[in-house]
């Protein structure tokens, strides 16, 4: 189990970018759309927030709501959307070669 | 858990954060609540789709995360003696050093105004010379028994005086025995 915590704990900074690529987006409308598709505590995207703003790659800024607290909106950088297509590219390879590596011993084992 | 225990917890094991950066960050987690709210949910349903408030904490400090004191000594407890602190079990044990405290706390509050009393005289026998001296100055009689009576108090408070401290730390050692089997009785040690 704490691999599967821990792989979707990793992959939270990639969604997040990629949400915020589309359009600005507030915490709550991130934690809502990744939780649609992916099983993880929402809470865990605020740190994820925090870092991507201390290394440059968002900014933010507050608009107020007709209901509601005001929403702290984040904004994709230059770097963020570099990192971003760095992140995505990574991604891609690390999928397919962890799935090279599980077919590839599942061949094996059948032809045993 | 509701929205305020989440975030007194978070709070709580986020004590050596920036206190501006964690004032922030708890400023989205009470956002994400009232949105959560407002969506129609319930303030449980939301702290449970949040997830753990410390596990939440250690994520943001990472290797800087260091659990809070009191919660460290609590677990050592749980350690030492199984785990018998029981949320009711703490209420009662709790409820019955409320009670015996009402007993026991006048005992010891008059235990400290006796010492408090104790040095008081002690202390007024080692000055009696100079209210002598302030007597004559103010144009008192002078009286030879008076300069005998004072020189006897301030012997006498000499011999006194090692003991009002030895009297006081001695009846420290009571108190805080008695202040020590309160705590551990409440959280449950043996």
């Amino acid at each position: 189990m704490k691999e599967i915590v821990q792989f979707k704990k990793g992959v939270l900074g990639l969604c997040v970018l990629v949400l915020i690529n589309q359009r600005d987006r507030y915490g709550f409308e991130l934690a809502q759309q990744i939780s649609k598709h992916i099983e993880v505590a929402e809470g865990a995207i605020y740190p994820v927030l925090r870092r991507l703003v201390t290394d440059g790659h968002c900014t933010t800024y507050l608009q107020e709501s007709t209901e509601g607290p005001p929403r702290k909106y984040y904004k994709l950088t230059a770097e963020g959307k570099t990192y971003l297509q760095e992140l995505v590219g990574e991604w891609n390879i690390f999928v397919d070669s962890v799935g090279a590596l599980i077919s590839e011993t599942e061949e094996r084992n059948q032809d045993e | 858990m509701s929205k305020e225990h989440f975030i007194n917890l978070l709070r709580l094991h986020l004590h050596n954060m920036d206190p501006m950066e964690r004032d922030e960050l708890i400023a989205e987690y009470e956002a994400h609540f009232l949105f959560g709210q407002q969506s129609g949910k319930k303030e449980e349903q939301v702290a449970s789709e949040l997830g753990d408030p410390i596990d939440l904490a250690k994520q943001v400090m990472g290797d800087q995360y260091r659990p809070p004191y009191h919660i460290h000594e609590q677990s050592n407890n749980v350690d030492s003696s199984g785990n018998n602190s029981s949320s009711s079990g703490v209420i009662i044990r709790s409820l019955g050093v409320i009670f015996l405290s009402i007993f026991i706390f006048p005992f010891l509050l008059t235990g400290w105004t006796m010492w408090l009393t104790y040095a008081i005289l002690v202390f007024t026998f080692l000055i009696s010379p100079f209210v002598l001296v302030l007597e004559l100055m103010f144009g008192g009689e002078f009286l030879t028994a008076e300069v005998f009576l004072a020189s006897l108090l301030v012997g006498i408070g000499l011999l006194l005086v090692t003991s009002v401290r030895t009297v006081m730390r001695w009846y420290l050692v009571i108190n805080q025995k008695y202040f020590n089997w309160m705590s551990s009785t409440i959280k449950g040690r043996k």
